[in-house]
């Protein structure tokens, strides 16, 4: 494996781990004192450690080896994980990944990066030394506030080795760092045990708070090896200063300090926990470098590899469909027996190389526990988040693109949707409020629903925003489901005041538009006072479909197979007419809206004696498409329709058959829409946007 | 006041040559008070400061202490780094 393979592995490792964690350290906020879960975090930072050790990647090393410190102590049950310390170690994920992206572009920190590793840095010691809350800003108050402290012993052999202690004191010096310096010589009593070669000499710093992390590795680069150097980030905790003269008495601490200048003990008294040693350095026993629990045997696979595989699938069906038209054709007994039986496998090829891209979604939605963490404290507001569904399965790509739209609405339902503590307090509302994402199939698609409690659309406004954007017209009517939908139009954000989370008026109608080009659909329920609701529906797969064929005209048409209830031949005298150009048929005595696609696609040749309709449903509506022929099942690869086709209606994309001719697939969900519409009085011409159907 | 010989070393003060120095040097430790002349002192490292703070500790354990004079430059700021200038009188100083 090459050098670069290797690093894109690291990469790719390193964020599945720094992912786990996330999930983990949520996880364990509500239940710290989760042994599997403890180990599982340990396991994961100590691998990336080792790895990012592997390739030299000091500043991550050292960054990962102080939290690694930490979570041993967790894992010995001598430090919880409070809301703080998992506050800290959630930040300190972020910088790691930070980290990981820095050392493999080989950039340098930037200033805010480095300013947070020291403030993390610093916050981890806190903890580490046992300091509660309040102290971990450290032992010194504002006015004697110290800077980075450091002690050095340097090594025997150091001048021996060409290095001289004055160097580095001339180094503070000149770059202005230091602050305040002592030497100490710890010469023998006896002049006759003198050793002129060694190095005798002892530093004690202080050096300026505002230096950097990688200032101060420049500065003590040469002497890190062969010398004892302990470094304290500026503003250390008490705690911090006792470690860093682990073998002093007080009196020579305080004695040590004021020869730096510095008032010891401090005027403000410090901690009154327990004294704690420095912190302990490797953790001898651990599972070993790879960390991955032996119950998931995984296999990690290039996505490129896998939609060769899908795409050859795909070839491997239109043929199989052509010599399948070949052996009727043929008739041949035998013939059609053997093909039949490649067909057969030829399908589970087929579900199988489909299901290798699916993931559960649960993956996604529990990325969202931290978010909704973040955001309510954010916000000010309490607000849990509830996640069912999580095992439903839907297609690799779908779920990677469904992320965003999904963020955005999650955050439009705790911003806007969720009301303050004291709103909810006054309308006898459980305090915490509850965002839900949900998860099921639904006739052939995917269902996820992104809820809330909260106080619902304000669909006066929205109806007023919409008519000042002139969206509407000033006397047209709307339902108040045609209202609530009208937020997915561009422009039409409502939100008194714009936060930064969301509300900036072109939020839902991209996320809109982000599902629809999944070849989704989303729609919206709201009841005020009482929460809204956005419903997100899916195609399950992407790449292949089952199908049922029909014939108007001289064209062809696949009807996607999961939508389709039933078949029925339709005589004229079964037809009835509303109102001006609506169709509906009587089904068993149900009004059911058709839409000839005889008219709608414009056919030239004459419609048939005998039509039939094909009854389909979406989304709880149904309707019933009029053709000419049916011609039966067809299992189809779905190919996408050029950019120019793409606003044409009713139309999702388009296949071949086996025969050679294309065919066109059919966007049920829009005709639904359009016969649902149609027979309702409204325009009974296509429009070009779909709306859906609660 | 002790009559005592003014030490004036030639040469430089380094890890180069510390153990000659210090061979040269430790022969005055019985005194409590010694005074080093360093006019002629090139250059000086920390192996040669250690030496000065040796001999400066040896000193002081007796009641007296270390003095340097005619320190070049260069010397008074490797001595200032490691808080030793204080050892230093200026020539109009009095011994």
């Amino acid at each position: 494996m090459n050098f670069d393979e290797a690093k894109a592995t690291f990469l790719s490792e390193s964020k599945e781990l720094l992912e786990e964690m996330e999930t983990l350290l949520i996880e364990l906020e509500q239940s710290p004192k989760d042994e599997e879960r403890i180990n599982a975090l340990f396991r994961a930072i100590h691998t990336i450690k080792g790895s990012g050790g592997v390739f030299g990647f000091s500043r991550l090393e050292g960054f990962t080896h102080q939290v690694e410190t930490l979570l041993d102590r967790v894992r010995d049950g001598e430090i919880t994980l409070d809301s703080r310390t998992v506050g800290v170690l959630l930040r300190s994920r972020d910088h790691i990944s930070r980290l990981v992206d820095a050392e493999l572009d080989g950039t340098e920190l930037d200033p805010a990066t480095r300013q947070e590793d020291a403030v993390l840095l610093s916050e981890l010691g806190a903890i580490l030394s046992g300091q509660s809350a309040g102290e971990a800003q450290g032992a010194f108050d504002e006015a004697s506030r110290v800077g980075w402290l450091a002690t050095i012993r340097f090594g025997r052999d150091v001048l021996r080795n060409g290095l001289d202690p004055a160097a580095l004191l001339r180094y503070l010096g000149q770059t202005g760092l230091l602050v305040a310096s002592k030497a100490y010589f710890s010469t023998p009593s006896e002049p006759n045990e003198f050793q002129p070669t060694d190095c005798h000499v002892e530093l004690d710093l202080v050096i300026d708070g505002a230096a950097s992390q990688e200032e101060i590795d420049n500065a003590f680069e040469f002497f890190r090896e062969d010398c004892e150097l302990n470094i304290a980030p500026p503003n250390p905790s008490e705690e911090t200063v006792r470690s860093l003269f682990a073998d002093r008495t007080p009196e020579e601490i305080a004695e040590r300090l004021s020869q730096l200048g510095v008032d010891w003990p401090p005027a403000v008294p410090g901690a009154t926990a327990p004294a704690e040693s420095a912190p302990s350095g490797e953790s001898p026993s651990t599972n070993g470098i790879t960390a991955r629990s032996g119950t998931n045997r995984t296999l990690r696979i290039d996505a490129e590899k896998l939609d060769r595989l899908i795409n050859l699938v795909g070839e491997l069906v239109i043929a199989g469909a052509s010599t399948d038209l070949i052996a009727q054709r043929l008739n041949d007994e035998t013939l059609l027996e053997a093909n039949s039986m490649v067909n057969r496998l030829v399908e589970e090829i087929r579900d199988t190389a489909l299901r290798l891209r699916m993931v559960q979604i649960g993956e996604t939605f529990s990325r969202f526990h931290r978010v909704v963490r973040d955001v309510s404290k954010e916000l000010g507001k309490e607000i849990r988040l509830v996640v069912a569904g999580g095992e439903t399965e839907l297609d690799k790509t779908v779920v990677e693109k469904i992320g965003d739209p999904l963020m955005h609405l999650v955050r439009n339902a705790m911003d806007h949707g969720i009301e303050t503590a004291e709103e909810r307090r006054k309308s006898g509302k459980p305090v915490p409020g509850t965002v839900t994402l949900n998860a099921y199939h639904d006739s052939g698609s995917i269902v996820i629903e992104v809820s809330d409690d909260g106080r619902g659309l304000n669909l006066e406004r929205i109806l007023e925003k919409a008519r000042a954007n002139g969206v509407v017209a000033a006397n047209q009517q709307l339902t108040d489901q045609e209202i609530a939908r009208l937020i997915f139009e561009p422009g039409l954000s409502t939100a008194q005041s714009v936060s930064n989370l969301s509300g900036r008026g072109v939020g839902m109608d991209v996320v809109k538009r982000n599902i629809e080009s999944l070849r989704g659909t989303v729609d919206v329920e709201t009841a005020a006072g009482e929460g809204t609701k956005a419903v997100i529906r899916l195609p399950l797969t992407l790449a292949i479909i089952d199908g049922f064929l029909v014939r108007v005209g001289q064209s062809a048409y696949v009807i996607p197979l999961d939508m389709v209830l039933e078949c029925i031949e339709m005589a004229d005298a079964e037809r009835s007419s509303g109102k001006a150009g609506s169709h509906y048929i009587n089904l068993r005595g149900e009004v059911l809206p058709y839409l000839t696609l005889h008219d709608l696609f414009e056919e030239e040749a004459p419609p048939q004696e005998r039509e039939n309709i094909v009854v389909v449903h979406h989304g709880g509506q149904k309707a019933g498409l009029v053709v000419d022929t049916l011609l039966g099942e067809v299992q189809t690869v779905i190919k996408p329709l050029g950019k120019v086709f793409q606003r044409l209606v009713g139309i999702s994309g388009a296949t071949i058959l086996g025969s050679g001719d294309v065919a066109v697939i059919l966007d049920v969900p829009q005709l639904v829409q359009i016969a649902a519409d149609a027979q309702r009085g409204g325009s009974p011409a296509a429009r070009s946007t779909a709306s859906v159907i609660q | 006041m002790d009559v005592h010989q003014i030490e004036k070393p030639v040469g430089e003060w380094t890890i180069n040559n510390a153990e000659q120095i210090w061979e040269q040097a430790s022969k005055g430790c019985g005194l409590p008070r010694r005074v080093i002349d360093l006019e002629k002192v090139s250059d000086i490292d920390t192996a040669g400061i250690q030496i000065l703070a040796l001999i400066d500790h040896q000193c002081r354990r007796k009641g007296g202490r270390l003095e340097l004079t005619n320190a070049s430059d260069s010397v008074r700021s490797i001595l200032a780094l490691y808080g030793m200038d204080e050892l230093v009188k200026g020539p109009t100083d009095e011994l």
